[in-house]
């Protein structure tokens, strides 16, 4: 991947807060900062893993690229163009091109409506095929996920989790996108179908020529499927960078928490480094991991280091203090 | 989906239900009859067999309760199963007229209230922000007025007869079903099918009627089933009150006639029209109430 490219999804400064309301009045007392000045690129036919633990402001991010949701400020930029300010057909051609996949496959499909029109709504809608064409354009679309034609005319009660997800998986194909967004797609499925649908994203990524942008709290499940990583902590991205540097030697405390998280058979479990979570509504002065950290000191809780390059290696940015200079093992 | 008439056949599975279904599909009958008797009466232009007053026969007692027997009755009388009125009226006859025009009442007020709830608790639901504050706003409002008081201004300015209870009834009822309806909308709002729907571009109006109002159909099935015995119990109150229905024999008008001798022992007019409406408006209470556990997914186990 050449990094002098133009990246397919540009996403600078994003920032998506709720208002929190309190009082007969409804006055706004103060913000839910769940995206907080977040930058990131997502370049043609790469897997971006944003990790983070629940809470962090992942999905949000999501929703907010996806135009589910209004940002306060920021830019988001498919292919140059600007995302938020998209209206009419533009804006159809965004849906086109962005797709989504949520985590939770029953809930994600309409429970009265049957595989066939699941699949083909979008398409009809968007003018992609016709009413007596749909039926093949179904069936191919199943066949590509991997499901036999006979589930077009059953509704989604009749299938398992797993089932569900490739059908939603198709749902998004359906209209040729170039982006997938997957939303802990994976996270709701269990541990063997896990690996079955991760291998399908992966097939799919390369016959299709798809960028992923693959969210999830299981910094194992990216080990397998990221080309680069982020980490975001509390609304911000704490750590980015390829995948293999990032695993192999994290550079901020919270990922290296995050990698001692991830549970190894005949290993103790680690132990958390500070039981107190922060939320996004508190807003702390300085580092906002500080009160978690094992590194902390005095400085890091007077002044909130910023996104910068690693002095070892500048295609990799970390935000914190205590950043080695030198690559370390977790 | 099948879901439609599998209800149908859990509702004929159970007896009470099933004794229920019957209950409406005989006044449904009487109904119709008295429908089929009151245009048969004005094609012809003569006075309804419902109003043929008998001066000879005032007071007549229930068949099977006359001292004499059922043949006991003064001359050229008919048989008066159910008894006569102050002006030898066929109390039968009178409570088939008002079983129709329960069921116009009952019918007229839903397809003002249902129609008018649902779109607005559909708008305010998707849509929130100002749109819900409108129809919150709407809602608190009508229902804060006495609606008895309400009823009776669009009475007035209707004028007396069916039309302004229609009305009545119907501008004031819609407010239940369009809370129902809107929290309903509102928890489907968020569901991931409905983010997934507006991913894929499709428009408001698809996702709300062609995705959302699907799904909060049962809700729609659940305030017909409890708008029409409420409604037709107001029609009987109103047309009490002499408000309603004006030459036509309602069960209101019915009890209001009857409560004037009912103390010198003319006991049965009163008798057979509270049990008309007792026995209509527990029969779609109670299915009201068993729809509801079968429809409402809240309510719904996981054993299913």
């Amino acid at each position: 991947m050449s990094v002098s490219q133009k990246p397919l999804l540009e996403i600078r400064g994003l920032q998506t807060w709720y208002p929190i309301k309190k009082g007969l009045l409804a006055r706004t007392v103060g913000h839910v900062r769940a995206v907080d000045g977040v930058s990131l690129d997502l370049h043609r036919g790469e897997t971006l893993g944003l990790v983070g633990e629940s809470g962090c402001g992942k999905s949000t991010l999501a929703r907010t690229v996806l135009r589910l949701e209004r940002p306060r400020s920021g830019h988001v930029r498919l292919n140059g163009q600007d995302v938020l300010a998209l209206r009419g057909s533009a804006l159809r051609n965004f849906r086109r091109t962005v797709q989504v996949v949520f985590q939770d496959p029953q809930a994600s499909l309409n429970p009265r409506h049957t595989v066939l029109e699941i699949l083909t709504e979008g398409m009809l809608v968007h003018g992609l095929t016709t009413r007596e064409r749909r039926r093949e354009a179904a069936s191919r679309l199943l066949a590509d996920v991997g499901l036999p034609d006979d589930c077009l005319d059953r509704y989604p009660h009749a299938f398992s989790g797993g089932q569900r997800q490739r059908i939603c998986i198709a749902r998004a194909l359906s209209l040729g996108p170039q982006v997938l967004i997957c939303d802990e797609a994976v996270s709701a499925l269990d541990l063997s179908v896990r690996a079955q649908v991760l291998n399908l994203l992966q097939d799919l990524k390369a016959r299709h020529g798809l960028s992923y942008l693959f969210i999830t709290h299981d910094i194992g499940v990216v080990q397998h499927l990221a080309d680069r990583i982020a980490v975001m902590y509390l609304g911000k991205v704490v750590e980015s960078g390829p995948a293999e540097d990032v695993l192999a030697s994290p550079a901020h405390p919270y990922t290296r928490l995050l990698l001692r998280a991830v549970p190894v058979i005949g290993t103790p479990l680690a132990e958390e480094a500070a039981a107190t979570e922060a939320t996004p509504e508190d807003t702390p002065q300085g580092c906002p991991f500080a009160p978690r950290c094992p590194l902390a000191d005095p400085a890091c809780r007077a002044a909130a280091p910023g996104l910068a390059p690693l002095p070892a290696d500048p295609a990799r940015l970390c935000a914190c203090f205590k950043a080695p200079s030198a690559p370390s093992s977790p | 989906m099948a879901e439609q008439s599998n209800i149908l056949r859990r509702l004929w599975r159970r007896w009470d239900t099933r004794l229920c279904l019957a209950v409406i599909v005989a006044y449904c009958c009487a109904a119709l009859y008295g429908e089929a008797m009151y245009h048969s009466a004005r094609l012809a232009d003569r006075t309804a067999a419902y109003n043929q007053v008998r001066e000879g026969c005032r007071y007549v007692p229930p068949a099977f309760a006359r001292a004499g027997g059922w043949r006991a009755r003064p001359e050229g009388c008919p048989l008066y199963l159910f008894g006569s009125d102050n002006l030898g009226r066929d109390v039968g006859l009178r409570l088939v007229q008002g079983a129709r025009i329960a069921f116009h009442v009952g019918i007229m007020t839903s397809l003002i209230a249902i129609p008018l709830g649902v779109l607005l608790g559909c708008l305010g639901g998707y849509f929130g922000g100002r749109t819900d504050s409108l129809v919150v706003w709407l809602c608190a409002t009508v229902a804060s007025m006495p609606g008895l008081l309400f009823i009776l201004a669009i009475a007035m300015v209707v004028g007396q007869g069916l039309l302004g209870v229609y009305l009545g009834i119907g501008l004031t009822t819609w407010v239940g079903v369009c809370r129902n309806v809107r929290a309903e909308v509102l928890k489907h709002r968020g569901r991931a099918y409905v983010q997934a729907a507006r991913v894929l571009g499709y428009g408001h109006g698809r996702i709300l009627f062609r995705h959302i109002l699907p799904n909060v159909g049962h809700i729609v099935l659940i305030a017909f089933s409890v708008r029409f015995p409420a409604s037709v119990a107001t029609e009987v109150f109103i047309s009490f009150l002499g408000i309603g229905v004006q030459g036509e024999p309602s069960w209101g008008v019915m009890i209001n006639n009857a409560r004037l001798r009912l103390w010198q022992g003319v006991w049965w007019e009163m008798t057979f029209v509270t049990a008309a409406i007792f026995a209509l408006v527990l029969a779609f209470n109670h299915l009201a109430d068993v729809l509801r556990d079968l429809l409402d997914p809240a309510l719904r186990t996981e054993a299913e």
